[in-house]
């Protein structure tokens, strides 16, 4: 487990110590022809420190993607932003070409979803390796596929991407995101277009190499499971807004906020197998029809009329919380009673 | 009619008249670069009416190819497939696809890449209708209106085009499209994978919802263990293109034998465990919240 669970060191977003590797503050995101004035990040703050793993969680469509994107300084053009992201110290707004070439280059690897469309189905994997290889690394391309666990590593350089499977490439792509050493590593659901079996493998991968190398990793995902393996901070992104964030482990014991226990609930439905699943009702609204204040009230069992005025994300114990109408702390009795509650209608039926 | 008849005077093959359709040791093979390779070797399985039955396996393991051996898309090398006790590869192509397609459905993966964007909602719906010919014009539209509902699909939403739906939306236009002909059984190839957890948890319902109302059997075919365990009676685990073991699905979940089958329920994300093991031993102890997750999983 790489989880820790010193709720002092990791109580807020900020930093405890010294420089963040990553800071994301107060993040704007606009897309003016498609979504109008309506901000499809709201005010997003984030901070990684070195070596720190931090999932980025919700649905699609919540925006989770895009903060990955915007992190790596790579947002689209069609995009406006204001706020700052600072990358080692230094804003990525004031940083020259060279230096947000190296950033790319050196400081942050990408890992996408989906293998197939981020590999060249033209080169072999030798000479994709080689590519960034020969741009500086202290390793061979030999050495990355060893160290992703592939055997066989003759063969596979010697492959297109078509002649391997699903997880030898999602293997080769954290291998490619590895190659340069860098310092950051996003992970964008990188594991679900895989099967459940070598989704183990993958995640167990990528723990691995995170204690090994050292590196911090933003790990977007969905799967409330793989999170919690992965990663000691979280933070629980609602259409746009961060909704509660804090550690890992704290988040999904006691979820406060109804979206994050909605997630929760949903999961565990499935997995526990009640005779009525727990969805969230609905799904996100495209950025036009969001609904003012709480983005998430028409969607929420417990709002009412304070939701019309967007909650502040304020300090609750060990996590930050944004709710009019959190779920009472230590008191699980609102997903969890359920769950019993579930077991035992299936039971009896 | 026609087509039912002409096919029960071609193809006499006794086999269970009860199972709506029957596999009979059925292999695929193709040539490949080393001889032979097999995709499904010697399966053989039935789905009654009104049956849950879910196949379980790994990308690769034959899932998929069993599934459209037995919508009639893929001529088995070997074994018959036989339809309400006719064999399905005895008679030529259309019939046996219009025949099939009023009885069995199928749901895809993906919902975007299976559904043409450029159409409405209610013209996806119609399609397989008026490409059978069922009903009249009139008949169809009320068709496609009761499909709708019958998934939770408000019927305003027909008007609109397929690409402004979301993925819940459309996969449950998915569902309701294989529904439209009344088939007695509906294929689900991964019906949830390309959908996040708290869709996910919709869909499912609707599809137990559609399966009490209207007495359809299904054949749920994923990799994920807990689709298959919150949809299905019965289960069939593949292996490398063999089935390597089936059963009661609580058996299959509860008591796994093949060690295939235990590998595969390990892999599976499981919250609840994950959840426990990180519990701080202190509060563990104290009972909170450990016992609660550790008595269920």
């Amino acid at each position: 487990m790489v989880l820790t669970s010193d709720p002092t060191a990791q109580c807020t977003m900020d930093a405890p110590s010294g420089t963040p590797l990553l800071r994301v503050q107060d993040l704007h995101v606009h897309f003016p022809k498609r979504h109008g004035n309506v901000p499809v990040l709201d005010g997003i703050d984030l901070t990684i420190n070195p070596g720190e793993a931090v999932a980025v969680v919700g649905e699609s469509g919540c925006g989770k993607s895009l903060l990955g994107l915007a992190a790596a300084n790579l947002l689209p053009a069609a995009a406006t932003w204001n706020g700052a992201v600072e990358f080692r110290g230094q804003d990525v707004r004031s940083m020259s070409r060279s230096q947000v070439r190296r950033m790319h280059g050196a400081g942050v690897g990408m890992v996408y979803q989906d293998a197939t469309s981020s590999l060249n189905p033209g080169m072999t994997i030798a000479s994709q390796l080689r590519q960034i290889c020969r741009l500086g690394s202290s390793s061979t391309p030999e050495d990355l596929l060893s160290s992703v666990g592939l055997q066989e590593t003759d063969r596979i350089m010697r492959s297109r991407p078509h002649q391997l499977s699903g997880g030898q490439r999602q293997r080769v792509l954290i291998a490619l995101a590895l190659a340069r050493d860098p310092a950051l590593i996003i992970a964008d659901e990188p594991t679900t277009a895989l099967d459940v079996t070598i989704q183990r493998q993958v995640v167990q991968l990528l723990r691995a190499l995170q204690t090994s190398r050292r590196f911090a990793l933003l790990f977007i995902s969905h799967d409330l499971g793989l999170v919690s393996e992965v990663t000691s901070r979280a933070a629980v992104l609602y259409a746009g807004q961060v909704v509660e964030t804090g550690p890992t482990n704290d988040i999904l014991l006691e979820p406060r906020h109804p979206y994050t226990s909605g997630l929760l609930r949903a999961s565990m439905s499935i997995e526990q197998r009640w005779d009525r699943l727990a969805p969230i009702p609905g799904q996100v609204r495209q950025p036009r029809d969001l609904p003012t204040g709480c983005r998430f009230r028409d969607r929420c069992s417990r709002a009412s009329d304070a939701c019309v005025t967007r909650p502040a994300l304020q300090t609750s114990g060990s996590r930050l919380l944004a709710c009019h109408h959190p779920l009472p702390p230590s008191d699980q009795s609102s997903w969890t009673s359920e769950a019993n509650e579930g077991t035992r209608r299936s039971a009896n039926g | 009619m026609t087509v039912l008849e002409e096919t029960n005077r071609s193809s006499p093959v006794s086999a269970t008249s009860a199972a709506i359709l029957d596999v009979r040791s059925v292999s695929v093979s193709y040539p490949g670069k080393h001889g032979q390779t097999w995709a499904l070797k010697n399966v053989t399985l039935c789905v009654r009416p009104a049956e849950a039955v879910g196949l379980i396996g790994e990308s690769g393991s034959g899932k998929t190819t069993l599934a459209r051996c037995m919508l009639g898309l893929i001529r088995p090398t070997s074994g018959q497939v036989a339809h309400r006790g006719r064999n399905i590869y005895a008679i030529r192509n259309t019939a046996r696809f219009r025949m099939l397609s009023r009885d069995a459905s199928t749901v895809f993966q993906d919902p975007r890449s299976s559904l043409n964007p450029r159409l409405s909602v209610a013209a996806v719906v119609r399609d397989p209708l008026t490409v059978l010919h069922i009903g009249t014009r009139r008949e169809r539209d009320a068709k496609v209106i009761d499909a709708l509902q019958s998934v939770g699909l408000p019927a305003s939403i027909a008007g609109r085009p397929v690409r402004a739906l979301s993925g819940g939306q459309l996969q449950r236009v998915a569902l309701a499209r294989a529904l439209a002909v009344d088939p007695s059984l509906i294929i689900a190839d991964e019906p949830t994978s390309a959908l996040d957890v708290s869709v996910q948890a919709q869909v499912l319902n609707v599809i137990r919802d559609i399966r009490a109302q209207r007495q359809l059997a299904v054949l749920v075919v994923s990799h994920d263990m807990r689709v298959v365990r919150c949809l299905t009676n019965r289960t069939i685990v593949m292996y490398r293109g063999e089935i390597v073991e089936q059963g009661h699905t609580e058996q299959v979940y509860e008591d796994p034998q093949h060690p295939y089958t235990k590998s595969l329920l390990a892999a599976a994300p499981r919250l609840a465990s994950v959840m426990a093991s990180t519990v701080p031993a202190n509060e563990a102890a104290s009972g909170t919240i450990a016992p609660t997750f550790a008595g269920q999983a």
